[in-house]
């Protein structure tokens, strides 16, 4: 018998660069914020979920024990950029198998500035400069536009809507619009990936509190329910050995399924727009575009805060920042402000249903949220 | 600081990284790969397990040395353990065995590179910041010189 799952509390710490703060400091403020928003005390979480890519020992407990030290458990989770999304999910298993009532996901990251090489150790890959993300992304994106004919202005344009909805969020690293010109004509880093359709570097946190359906009817009387959720990893399919981060609409597909929806339900979405023809792809991948349409579909605005099916209305990697571990809590948080009416000038009008999508070297989650 | 040469490797030097490749004897760079015994399923690299059946015990095999460009790009940005220095141009290519897999391209220029361009291994020497010699792969297109 399965219980339903409520987003109970959410809260960040600004994206950005803060060489004066530890880990523990940002994710304690993150903490705290998702505490209040809960309505509730670090005494009422019964298990601690986190999230840090670049990680040593230890750092996990020493973090949620800037909250409180009441002995609960607290597993690290490293799943690259969707770690803290796979916290989450685990939180939701946990929760919706009657073990918690209550469990808590902080997610973290300190980046140094330059790129993130996935070569791991310092073998062919990382010397022949062969593992750098905006080249994984801009093989992938070269790909698309010889089998569909899309253009680097799709893609530019996905992260000129990034830059507009940054410019309305104050927690985004990127606060400041740019136009289609500037994004075309900043630095080459990889053709066609440009600068500015590339995430920065971040330091930030964010935190979620998930609960059961009896618990947070205790603190809410309109809880935001996670519905539907599915995790997986890269998949074998004879012989395509595609350099993609993961199944995107297999797992879409059974996230649906739970949920009891389809991709036309979909009023608003987070995804991972690490470099902007993720942005393009991925929508197609959620079956929220015919295949192949993505890079029309971003350019003539249908993604935007005043378009069919608003993506990323916080500024999505590109402008809200992208501290590795935090990135999926991050989702998570605009998500359920969207669904709850919270969301200020970004506000998506009557947002009812939610669609996350987070994906990293070596997997990937999707979610979905309804009101 | 890239050379090319087909000849083996000398005295004093080592390959990029041991079991990724072996020169055969006209100096070509042969990838290694693993087949399966039971359903004759090529992979690349070392496997242990069988992917599509999940048979213990493939057999060590040499890959193709020739295949199509599958996609491309420029890089313009240098990475922090790479030979190379930017531009240099990264290709995945699809080996006949349908196997990807991503290497430099080297010797032509990038305006020139397209999907479906046929491209063959060669063997590339570089020098690493130690002075320790390497021997590495890249692609090049079919029609390069020697």
């Amino acid at each position: 018998m399965s219980r339903r799952v409520v987003v109970l509390g959410v809260g960040l710490h600004r994206f950005g660069h803060f060489p004066d703060l530890r880990v523990e400091d940002l994710a304690r403020e993150a903490g705290l914020a998702a505490l209040a928003d809960a309505g509730i005390t670090f005494k009422e979480v019964e298990a601690g979920f986190f999230a840090r890519v670049q990680n040593n020992a230890g750092v996990g407990t020493r973090c949620f024990g800037q909250l409180g030290m009441t002995g609960i458990p607290v597993t690290n989770v490293e799943l690259a950029c969707a770690s803290s999304s796979r916290g989450a999910l685990l939180a939701a298993d946990l929760i919706s198998a009657g073990v918690y009532d209550c469990v808590m996901t902080i997610g973290v990251e300190k980046m140094q500035r330059g790129l993130v090489d996935s070569a791991t150790e310092k073998g062919y890959a990382a010397k022949m400069g062969l593992g750098v993300m905006p080249a994984v992304y801009a093989l992938m994106a070269r790909r698309h536009m010889h089998q569909y004919g899309t253009k680097p202005e799709h893609f530019a344009m996905s992260a000129v809507k990034a830059h507009k909805n940054g410019a309305l969020n104050p927690f985004a690293q990127y606060q400041k619009e740019t136009s289609l010109e500037e994004v075309m004509n900043s630095r080459t880093i990889a053709d066609p990936i440009t600068l500015f359709m590339c995430c920065p570097t971040s330091d930030g946190a964010s935190a979620t509190i998930l609960a059961s359906e009896e618990f947070a009817r205790k603190y809410t009387a309109n809880p935001v329910f996670v519905t539907g959720w599915a995790g997986g990893t890269p998949m074998y399919v004879g012989g395509e050995a595609d350099q993609a981060e993961g199944p995107t609409a297999v797992l879409a597909k059974q996230a649906y399924t739970k949920a009891g929806i389809g991709p036309e339900d979909v009023d608003v979405v987070q995804l991972h727009d690490a470099f902007s023809p993720g942005e393009i792809m991925t929508i197609e991948e959620l079956g929220l575009c015919p295949e192949g349409e993505g890079g029309p579909f971003v350019w003539e605005g249908n993604t935007a805060l005043s378009g069919k099916v608003p993506v990323n209305t916080d500024g999505g990697l590109n402008s809200r920042g992208h501290p590795m571990g935090a990135t999926g809590g991050a989702m998570l948080t605009e998500l359920t402000r969207q669904l709850r009416g919270q969301a200020g000038p970004r506000q998506v009008k009557d947002a009812k249903v939610a669609l996350l999508q987070n994906a990293g070297i070596g997997g990937m989650n999707v979610m979905v949220l309804t009101r | 600081m890239a050379s090319a040469t087909t000849a083996q490797p000398e005295s004093g030097e080592r390959l990029i990284e041991e079991g990724l490749f072996r020169l055969d004897d006209t100096g070509t760079p042969r990838l290694r790969g693993s087949r399966c015994s039971a359903c004759g399923t090529a992979f690349l690299g070392r496997r242990a397990v069988c992917l599509a059946c999940f048979h213990l015990g493939l057999d060590e095999t040499d890959l193709s040395a020739e295949g199509e460009v599958y996609s491309f790009t420029t890089v313009r940005q240098q990475s922090p353990d790479s030979l190379i220095a930017p531009p240099y141009t990264v290709v995945q290519v699809k080996l006949p065995e349908r196997i990807i897999v991503t290497a430099p391209l080297l010797e032509i220029a990038p305006e020139a590179v397209a999907v479906g361009l046929p491209v063959r291994t060669k063997a590339v020497r570089f020098t690493e910041p130690s002075g320790q010699v390497v021997v590495s792969y890249a692609f090049v297109p079919v029609n390069a010189g020697p």
